[in-house]
């Protein structure tokens, strides 16, 4: 046999070819979902984590930077207004406790089997999850500290 | 569909990606059933390769190829990993099924599907015992035999998959067809 003959014998050869798959739409959903989850945790961080990083440098650590008046003085314009005011609280605990609770559900699975009257709870080994969820709770912990807030 | 557009707007709204899936999938799908002859295998393999598109289309760059050049060669990579790994672990899927909850390895919903698809591949018996043989050789043989004769793609065209020389891609599948020439006559 040669290889020209080898080579006729796969041109011509009748292929399978799958047709009216209807599977795809299953993976579709989560699939496009996952990137913009993941971005959706870390967003939700950067406001109370600029407002706690001016916080720590400026009144606990005595830094005083010019680097640190344009936030400085963007707060001294939210105390002045009374909408903004009430939008911090929400800002700076709302987001933390959000991404908390993301990343909590994202290592922490429960699974209740009803046949057998059982509770399931796994823990995922996903250390950066874990790492943000840990991250969130000690943001929060300072936010509700008696000395954070000058 | 204009790709290159499409590319652009795919980096400020990540769900066009969408129209990239609706075009290709059947190709990838089709591809990938091709060289395993496995529907469980070939889903599993499409669902990790249009995952890994998806979470690093940042890093293809527009060169007037097509990016179902680039999910050929994600998919033929992946293929790769499923015929050389005993038990195959599709990374980004688990990432997938540990964040939603969803399993894509759940084929119960599938049955009817898979087992229509299955019993097409059954009617290809000439295809099925020539695919036997190809599986037998080293991968590198099998990609492009496979690209060749199974998807009809030009030498040109595999050398851009599977990012080598034209000359490469000639001798590996001149020397490909040679051994499977061996393993044909036995």
């Amino acid at each position: 046999m040669k290889n020209d003959e080898i080579e006729n014998m796969l041109k011509g050869m009748d292929l399978p070819d799958p047709e009216n798959i209807k599977h795809q739409q299953e993976f579709k959903i989560p699939l496009l979902s996952y990137k913009r989850s993941s971005k959706a945790g870390l967003w939700l961080l950067l406001l109370p984590v600029i407002f706690a990083l001016t916080l720590i440098l400026k009144y606990q650590l005595g830094l005083f930077s010019s680097l640190l008046d344009p936030v400085t003085n963007f707060y001294k314009i939210i105390e002045q207004n009374a909408v903004l005011t009430y939008l911090i609280p929400v800002i700076l605990i709302g987001l933390p406790l959000l991404a908390m609770v993301i990343n909590f559900l994202s290592f922490f699975h429960f699974l209740y089997d009803s046949d057998k009257k059982e509770l399931i709870i796994t823990i995922k080994y996903r250390p950066v999850n874990i790492t943000i969820f840990l991250f969130c709770f000690a943001l929060l912990v300072f936010f509700f500290s008696p000395d954070a807030l000058p | 569909m204009n790709e290159e557009k499409l590319l652009k707007e795919v980096e400020n709204e990540p769900h066009k990606f969408g129209e990239i899936y609706e075009a290709y999938y059947k190709n990838i799908f089709g591809y990938v059933f091709r060289r395993t002859a496995s529907y469980d295998a070939a889903k599993d393999i499409t669902a990790e390769t249009f995952l890994k598109a998806y979470t690093g289309i940042q890093k293809f760059r527009w060169r007037n190829i097509s990016i179902l050049y680039w999910l050929y060669r994600i998919a033929t990579n992946e293929i790769n990993k499923y015929f050389n790994s005993r038990r195959y672990m599709p990374e980004s899927l688990n990432r997938i099924h540990e964040e939603y909850g969803i399993d894509v390895t759940d084929y119960s919903n599938a049955e009817t599907e898979r087992i229509m698809i299955e019993e097409d591949l059954e009617k290809h018996k000439e295809f099925k015992k020539l695919n036997e043989l190809i599986k037998k050789l080293d991968t590198k043989y099998q990609d492009v035999i496979s690209l060749r004769f199974f998807e009809q793609k030009s030498i040109r065209e595999i050398a851009v998959i599977l990012d080598k020389k034209e000359g490469t891609i000639k001798s590996l599948l001149s020397r490909g067809l040679d051994k499977l020439k061996r393993n044909i006559t036995g």
